[in-house]
């Protein structure tokens, strides 16, 4: 038979870890409110009859946010078989406000006293007796993050199911006596052990239940007398009355269970807290931890292994274990040195027509350059040298160690062994290969991202760093509650659009969602670190001056917005808990960056490997001299239609079709833009190489100044198609989404506009005229953002756009 | 046309329609057939909502 248990509790109260641990799922835990907006389903890892519903934070049955509906209407409606109260043992007293609620359902109630280790910590005592004795429920003390207690409270639970429910907790008998009789006014209809639920939410006036329950005129205004004679009695409203009664009972029961170490100082976290979240620190230690897992991600940890993934397995190959792999470079610089000497030599004896004579008294001059493009010295070569350089054997590296191909030289190799076509090896070699590598090529820089951000969601900074956002924000009429999906938003924009759920006001809400795209997802980082790689020789402030400008735009779109009529308003408080700091458990680390990071590796397998398929097919393919075939690039189809559109782009500084059919294909997914280049510019492994001849194949297309507008471009315009659906979804209106993806690609014209134009001074081809249309744009952004907010009006039918 | 041209072709478009197949059944069966990565996300059923839900 099945078993139905709902986990229930507190935001951030340990519930998804927990959900987690007992089914064996991997869904996100997140240390702010707002993770779980809908209810998720899974089986006990070892008793697959045993469903298990994680129902959303909450810290009320009564119906002001979406998750307390979603939770309430579970609970009431679905019936399960019994309740996990999830109970933050760190914090009782509001923790037990729910639990007088949840026991009013008619419901198995079992309590699972969260982070136990933690309250042993702070030599805080909990009697679970006597608090399982006075709530009338089991209670199991457990700590979901180190998988204590977990068996003790399955067992519980399913043994606790289908059982008649505990007694309600008790209110002063004056208004026992008004509930008892407003449940003998309900109707036959409500079930027996539903009447006490509904008495008390009818006593409270709750509207969604008044709407549901359809009373009679008469029974509506015999319950009515009840409650306004009660708070004429009392001399206050009854909602307040119940808040009153819970808040007596949870006191008197908090001062029999709850010992409280009282020698206590400040804890460690407060210590922390003095710093992180002071009022002038606050901001600058942010941006230092932003730029160090950024510069860590794109610029040391993350590019040596992006440098094995693109040389070693999408390059020629590499040595096992590195062994060898010195002495076979030693060997190559010097062939390489010996090749250049030759041609140096041969290249004058040809400029010059010298006789075999004259050749053993000359010297060519041989130009060599830095990685950077920058001459570094001049050798001489002279008739010896020249003769020696011929002797220098081309190094084989499996001479040096045990050499690995890569997988290009394998493919490439039995292509060619089995005779396959031209056409087709390109197709396989350039477009597969070349697309997919390039996009996997990045995927180690992603999973160290994600690693650390998980580190800092997970030992409780990000929360602390919300709280100081909130701060910020509010100066520019911005709430806190903004900061949430921006953060979520670092892993995938989808998600982080749905979690601007959690804003009640619509407004605020609207804006939310068309500004969270703009921090980079990790679907953007390939882009990043494509451009601060290729173009700006792999730059430690690149990478992190990304996400400062992502954070930059919403700053900017929010205060520019809030002045609108259709944004205008009060920000929404903003209230979350901030979680003590704690070195989160390895296993959730690696989990985090796991199921982030394999996401990417799928979509390269599939979305990304199908998108630089036709990339490469419009590149390749196209109609020259009315005929249909394999054309040069430049004639291509995709050379045709970039060309049609790259105009629009020409002020940004990179209007060639290549930069806009890059675009393009990042609507599909934005790593797409990379698998386009990657096709585009033949081989992303030798792109992503640190040599200043391979990056000349896109240093051809794009100037550092344009290089820069252009990943700004594609970092703030319009997302991919799977975020614009999720727009779609949360705006519930089409006029919206298109206004949303209208602001986004506006925005992101302009402030590419601005960087190139400016940008393009310091590299000396900066125009006048566009520099005089970059300060229009830039005094039109500072009216919009300096001039008085309007009016704050609220909305009416018709005003809004839909 | 070679032989050798000709059967890693078909593989190729064997590949190609698995993976436009496995993309539709995903969608189908309300998993992530958007390519967005979000398989491990908490809201996941919201986008991808079950064939014939509301």
């Amino acid at each position: 038979m099945e078993i139905k248990i709902a986990l229930a509790g507190n935001p951030n109260c340990g519930k998804t870890t927990l959900f987690n641990n007992l089914t064996g799922s991997n869904q996100f835990v997140g240390n702010w409110p707002g993770v779980t907006v809908e209810k998720k389903e899974g089986r006990l890892k070892h008793n697959k009859d045993v469903k298990i519903i994680d129902l959303p934070g909450i810290y009320s049955l009564s119906p002001y946010t979406l998750e307390e509906v979603i939770a309430r209407d579970f609970l009431i409606e679905e019936k399960p078989d019994v309740i996990i109260n999830i109970i933050d043992g760190t914090n009782l007293e509001r923790n037990l406000y729910l639990t007088t609620q949840l026991k009013e359902l008619g419901i198995p109630i079992v309590a699972a006293l969260n982070m136990s280790d933690i309250l042993q910590k702070q030599n805080d005592v909990i009697n679970i007796d006597e608090l399982s004795r006075l709530y009338d429920m089991p209670v199991v003390e457990i700590s979901a993050l180190k998988n204590i207690g977990l068996d003790e409270l399955q067992k519980t639970a399913t043994a606790y199911a289908g059982k008649k429910a505990g007694k309600p907790v008790s209110f002063s008998p004056e208004l026992e006596e008004t509930l008892s009789k407003i449940e003998a006014l309900l109707p036959a209809t409500v079930p027996a052990d539903k009447k006490r639920w509904y008495a008390i939410k009818l006593f409270e006036r709750d509207e969604k239940v008044l709407e549901k329950i359809k009373l009679t005129p008469e029974t509506s205004s015999k319950i009515d007398e009840l409650i306004e004679a009660y708070e004429d009695r009392v001399d206050d409203d009854s909602e307040s009355i119940v808040t009153d009664e819970r808040y007596n009972a949870i006191t008197s029961s908090i001062n029999k269970v709850h010992k409280k170490d009282k020698t206590k100082k400040l804890s460690l976290s407060d210590k922390i807290d003095r710093v992180v979240t002071n009022r002038y620190l606050a901001l600058p230690i942010f941006a230092l931890v932003m730029f160090v897992v950024y510069f860590i991600s794109v610029t040391t940890v993350g590019t040596w292994t992006t440098d094995f993934v693109n040389d070693g397995v999408f390059g020629d190959g590499f040595f096992l274990f590195g062994a060898g792999r010195e002495h076979y470079e030693e060997a190559l610089g010097e062939y390489d040195l010996a090749s250049q000497e030759i041609e140096a030599f041969e290249e004058m004896q040809a400029s010059e027509n010298l006789t075999p004579d004259q050749l053993k008294s000359a010297t060519a001059q041989l130009d060599v350059y830095s990685d950077e493009g920058e001459l570094e010295e001049v050798i001489p070569v002279d008739y010896a040298t020249y003769l020696q350089a011929q002797d220098v054997p081309e190094p084989e590296p499996s001479q040096f160690g045990t050499f690995v191909p890569g997988i290009p030289v394998i493919v490439q190799n039995f292509l060619e062994s089995v005779d396959c076509a031209e056409w087709l090896q390109g197709l396989i070699l350039d477009g597969i290969i070349g697309g997919v590598g390039a996009v996997l090529g990045f995927v180690p820089q992603m999973f160290v991202l994600f690693f650390l951000l998980a580190f800092l969601e997970g030992c409780g900074y990000m929360a602390r760093v919300a709280f100081v956002m909130d701060r910020i924000f509010r100066k520019f009429g911005l709430s806190g509650k903004s900061f949430i999906p921006m953060l979520i938003g670092t892993g995938c924009g989808v998600p982080g659009i749905m979690a601007s759920r959690t804003i009640e006001n619509e407004r605020d809400r609207r804006m939310t969602i068309i500004t969270t795209t703009f921090i980079p997802c990790g679907a953007k980082l390939p882009i990043i670190a494509l451009i601060a790689g290729a173009l700006f020789g792999g730059a430690w402030w690149v990478a992190p001056s990304a996400y400062l400008i992502g954070a930059f735009s919403i700053v900017l779109s929010g205060i520019i917005l809030k002045k609108t009529s259709m944004f205008s308003g009060e920000p929404a408080p903003f209230v979350m808990e901030l979680p003590p700091y704690h070195l989160p458990p390895l296993k959730n680390l690696l989990s985090s960056m796991w199921e982030r990071g394999y996401s990417f590796i799928k979509k390269a397998g599939t979305i990304i490997l199908l998108a630089t398929t036709l990339v490469w097919f419009l590149s390749n393919f196209g109609f020259e001299d009315g005929r249909f075939g394999m054309v040069d690039m430049q004639q291509s189809m995709l050379a045709v239609l970039g060309s049609a559109i790259s105009f629009i782009f020409i002020p940004l500084g990179w209007g060639t079709w290549q930069g806009a059919v890059a675009t393009l294909t990042g609507l599909i997914a934005k790593e797409n833009v990379v698998g386009t280049f990657g096709v585009l510019f033949g081989g992303m492994s030798d792109v992503a190489e640190n040599g200043w001849q391979v990056w000349q194949n896109m240093q051809a297309v794009f100037t550092p100044a344009a290089a820069f507008s252009f990943l700004t471009f594609n970092l703030l315009c319009a997302p991919c198609f799977a975020a614009i659906g999720a727009i779609k979804r949360e705006m519930n209106s089409t006029k919206w989404t298109l206004f949303a993806v209208a602001y986004q690609c506006v925005f992101a014209y302009c402030v590419s506009l601005v960087i190139y134009q400016f940008g393009a001074w310091i590299y000396g081809d900066g125009s006048i005229l566009g520099t005089v249309i970059a300060v229009a744009v830039l005094a039109i952004a500072a009216y919009l953002a300096f001039r008085p907010a309007k009016q704050y009006k609220p909305m009416k039918a018709g005003a809004e756009l839909q | 046309m070679n032989l050798s041209t000709f059967l890693i072709l078909l593989v190729l478009v064997a590949l190609f329609s698995f993976i436009i197949y496995n993309e539709y059944k995903k969608r189908k069966q309300s998993k992530t057939g958007c390519g967005c990565g979000c398989e491990s996300c908490a809201l996941k059923n919201d986008c991808h909502k079950k064939a014939g839900s509301k």
